[in-house]
């Protein structure tokens, strides 16, 4: 070995070790000391290390098997296996290659023909094995910067290991979970061992008394495309799509991803059409005609039971008490604490069996929100919920000719505002089956929901277009979704709340049933906390120039110059959860939440913009179009 | 659209079943309601399978189950049957015919199943006339094992991209 390196002018110093390196961004010198304590320095831009001399005992622990120090060869060997297994050559602590042929016979003689193995190995090395514990080298300390790594991938030095056991972290197991050391990618193969000896010094305990980490698979580094598996380009995740896809794909629909769904974002109707073009277009003519919205993803849960509506009082803040069979009524659902959990329609088919909508992203949440109260905290309730999602296609017309087009498509059912009231909803024999219509608009228009089985819900489509030939009925998708509700003021829940808002922040105490016992969240409605006034609360915002955007996401505050000293920043009063350029009112319309907002209303504030400068903008209510539901009630 | 797939000893149809899906308590009154309706008593153990020519009944937990109806019915059978269920206050049954159902028969069919999920098929762990409900391509799905065959079942808007790795599956 030592006649190779000098054959090829590689310098090569034996009984010597790595007492430092350094260097910026690159390693560019290191330090070896030699047997002699001296100290070259060497410039280099790599140095190779290793973790020193253990065999690989990883299988023998993954199967179970106890393994125990030996002081004499400084590594683990097997003590006890668990199952059925024979260890051989330095796994077993045998080092001596002369002695392996011995070993082979003895150990492997169960096996027909494996008793009387012959090999000639020629060792070129020392034949005897001896090994000498390094744990840690000589630190050259040359200031208090230096520090000595143990673990390279997790960047753990030997001071780390000293100051985890000064802290009394002195059981291995917690050692490496609050140093992190060995849980790298390699698995602690430089590691482990190192720093099992520091530890026992610093214990002052036997290497075997201080223990090992349970080993674990794999051995070698797995790549994550082999733990992908095939969920990678079209299969990276499952994808739902709704009965009309097919339609919106024809029509040239751009798709969101909501979910695992595909839902038509926007329609182009030419080629280089933009989204906003898209929008602003589709929003205007739903306003001025009709829309129609794919809502099939929205979720959907049957609820039936004796007690169902006792259930339902509790689930939701709202009393359904009093309220009519076959009548809707927007529900809000909180969690313990009070904050908004999700919202959605409450359909009462008599006390007895209630349908209710959830938000498309919140449908599987809300079910298992709803299971758990059931079985765990009201067991003796008997009420029952299915999750009826994916048995109704969904749509949302709505418009002011949205009438003329629904009578046309159901000529036997009398849509007339008498007879077909604001959030009341039927049931229709259709074909052989039955479809459920809601009167109910997440637009401010007037509007129906038409739940349909999907297998026939492609054709009712369509039809409802046959019978809109001479209307213009605009396809919309989820973006112009959210800017018609946004100039009505409808919250999207995850976007205008985000875990900390209650039904007061957002204005809705209309929504909360004042004579109700209990709801889940109501103790916490009335934490000195929730009541405060400068709570964030949701108000609207309008440009005081009409021509300037204002951008979601953005901070409100109270000045107007953003370039004051580090060390007074600017006073954040919140952020704009939402905000579309309304086609209606030829401007830009905002929604935030703002601590005390309702007090601000009426005064001037500033929304920061991207490139740091601020536009001034009005405090409003959150409603931008037909505040007195005239409407939505026509 | 229905759709058939095959390799070596495997077979894969799309079949077009109806189900609904009942949730209750299980006891006397729950049996006597179901039995009126498909003259066939509700399986009482967990995971356990009933069935007929007509009818494939399955227990998914302890206060649901799947019933499929294996001969054709029209849509207001379906809402007739599920409207005299529901007449029992303490019932709920919902249709569930916006399913999608695959058999899968021959030879190869664990070996081709265990490409696709974690699930353990072997019969000691999955024996004849249970039913599991498991991930398979990473979609919740519903298996029902009838000795001669599997039936596998999946929410319809998953449909496309299930056939897309039931295929792959095979090309594997």
């Amino acid at each position: 070995m030592k006649n190779k390196h000098w054959n090829h002018n590689i310098p090569f110093y034996p009984k010597s070790e790595i007492e430092g390196c350094e260097g910026k961004n690159q390693i560019e010198k290191i330090f070896i000391r030699t047997k002699k304590d001296k100290t070259l320095k060497i410039k280099t831009s790599m140095l190779c290390i290793s973790g020193g001399l253990n065999p690989d005992i990883h299988l023998f622990t993954q199967s179970k098997g106890l393994v125990k120090w030996d002081e004499k060869i400084l590594t683990f060997k097997p003590e006890k296996s668990f199952q059925n297994t024979t260890t051989l050559g330095s796994v077993s602590g045998n080092f001596d290659f002369e002695k392996l042929v011995e070993e082979l016979n003895k150990k492997l003689s169960f096996i027909e023909g494996c008793n009387n193995v012959n090999t000639n190995i020629e060792v070129l090395g020392p034949k005897e094995f001896h090994i000498k514990e390094i744990w840690e080298t000589k630190s050259l300390k040359k200031s208090l910067w230096s520090k000595s790594f143990i673990d390279l991938q997790n960047d753990v030095t030997t001071k780390d290991l000293r100051q985890a056991i000064r802290e009394g972290f002195d059981r291995i197991e917690h050692l490496k979970r609050f140093t992190t050391n060995s849980m790298g990618t390699d698995q602690g193969k430089i590691s482990s061992i190192n720093a099992l000896g520091i530890a026992s010094k610093l214990l002052k305990k036997s290497v075997s008394e201080v223990g090992t980490t349970t080993y674990r698979p794999p051995y070698s580094p797995v790549s994550f495309s082999a733990i992908a598996g095939r969920s990678t380009y079209e299969f990276y995740d499952p994808v739902r799509k709704t009965p009309i896809h097919p339609w919106h794909e024809k029509q040239n629909a751009v798709f969101e991803d909501v979910g695992q769904w595909k839902r038509p974002w926007y329609f182009k109707k030419y080629e280089n059409e933009s989204m906003h073009d898209a929008v602003q277009r589709e929003s205007k003519q739903l306003r001025e005609s009709a829309g129609i919205l794919d809502g099939s993803t929205l979720g959907k849960i049957e609820i039936k039971g004796k007690d169902a509506l006792e259930f339902i009082n509790l689930m939701y803040t709202n009393s359904f008490t009093k309220m009519k069979p076959m009548s809707g009524r927007y529900g809000l659902m909180l969690g313990e604490d009070g904050m908004v959990k999700d919202d959605g329609i409450v359909c009462k088919i008599n006390d007895q069996h209630f349908i209710a909508t959830t938000t498309t992203g919140g449908a599987s949440n809300v079910l298992s929100h709803m299971e758990e109260y059931a079985q765990t905290e009201w067991p003796n309730m008997n009420v029952y919920m299915n999750s009826v999602t994916e048995q109704f296609s969904t749509f949302n017309l709505s418009g002011p000719k949205s009438r003329i087009i629904i009578q046309r498509v159901f000529p036997n059912v009398d849509f007339s505002n008498e007879n077909f009231p604001y959030m009341t909803f039927k049931f229709l024999d259709y074909l052989d089956t039955q479809i459920r219509i809601l009167r109910a608009s997440f637009t401010g228009e007037l509007g129906y929901e038409i739940y349909v089985p999907p297998k026939h819900a492609l054709k009712l489509w369509e039809r409802i277009f046959y019978f809109s030939r001479d209307i213009e009925l605009v396809p919309y998708g989820t973006e112009t979704m959210h800017l018609l509700r946004a100039e009505k003021g409808y919250i999207i829940v995850g976007q205008d709340t985000d875990g900390t808002v209650t039904p007061l922040d957002l204005n809705l105490n209309w929504m909360i049933g004042k004579n109700k016992n209990d709801f889940i969240g109501k103790r916490s409605l009335s934490r000195s906390d929730i009541i405060k006034s400068d709570r964030k609360q949701l108000v609207g915002l309008v440009p005081i120039d009409k021509t300037y955007g204002i951008e979601e996401g953005q901070h409100v505050i109270e000045e107007e110059d953003l370039n004051t000293p580090i060390k007074n920043p600017v006073k954040m009063l919140g952020q704009v959860t939402s905000s579309y350029f309304s086609p209606t009112l030829n401007h830009s319309v905002a929604m935030a939440l703002i601590k005390g907002g309702n007090r601000k209303i009426g005064r001037q504030l500033f929304v920061s913009t991207s490139n740091l400068n601020t536009i001034a903008v009005e405090v409003v209510k959150p409603n931008f179009i037909d505040s007195e539901n005239r409407r939505l009630k026509s | 659209m229905m759709k058939s797939f095959s390799a070596k000893n495997l077979l894969i149809e799309q079949q077009d079943f109806q189900q609904i899906l009942i949730r209750g308590k299980g006891d006397g009154s729950f049996a006597e309601t179901v039995n009126k309706e498909i003259s066939l008593l509700p399986p009482s153990d967990n995971l356990r399978i009933i069935s007929n020519d007509k009818f494939l009944f399955g227990k998914q937990s302890f206060d649901q189950w799947s019933l499929l109806c294996l001969e054709k019915k029209s849509d207001k059978e379906i809402l007739n049957l599920i409207s005299n269920m529901n007449k029992n206050e303490e019932i709920l049954a919902s249709d569930y015919s916006n399913t999608t159902y695959f058999e899968i028969t021959g030879k190869n069919k664990n070996h081709y199943l265990n490409k696709l999920t974690h699930f353990d098929l072997r019969l000691k762990k999955f024996p004849v006339s249970t039913m599991a409900q498991t991930l398979i391509a990473r979609i919740d799905c519903c298996l029902y094992n009838l000795e001669d065959k599997y039936i596998l079942s999946c929410h319809s808007s998953f449909e496309d991209h299930f056939k897309d790795r039931l295929q792959d599956a095979i090309d594997l």
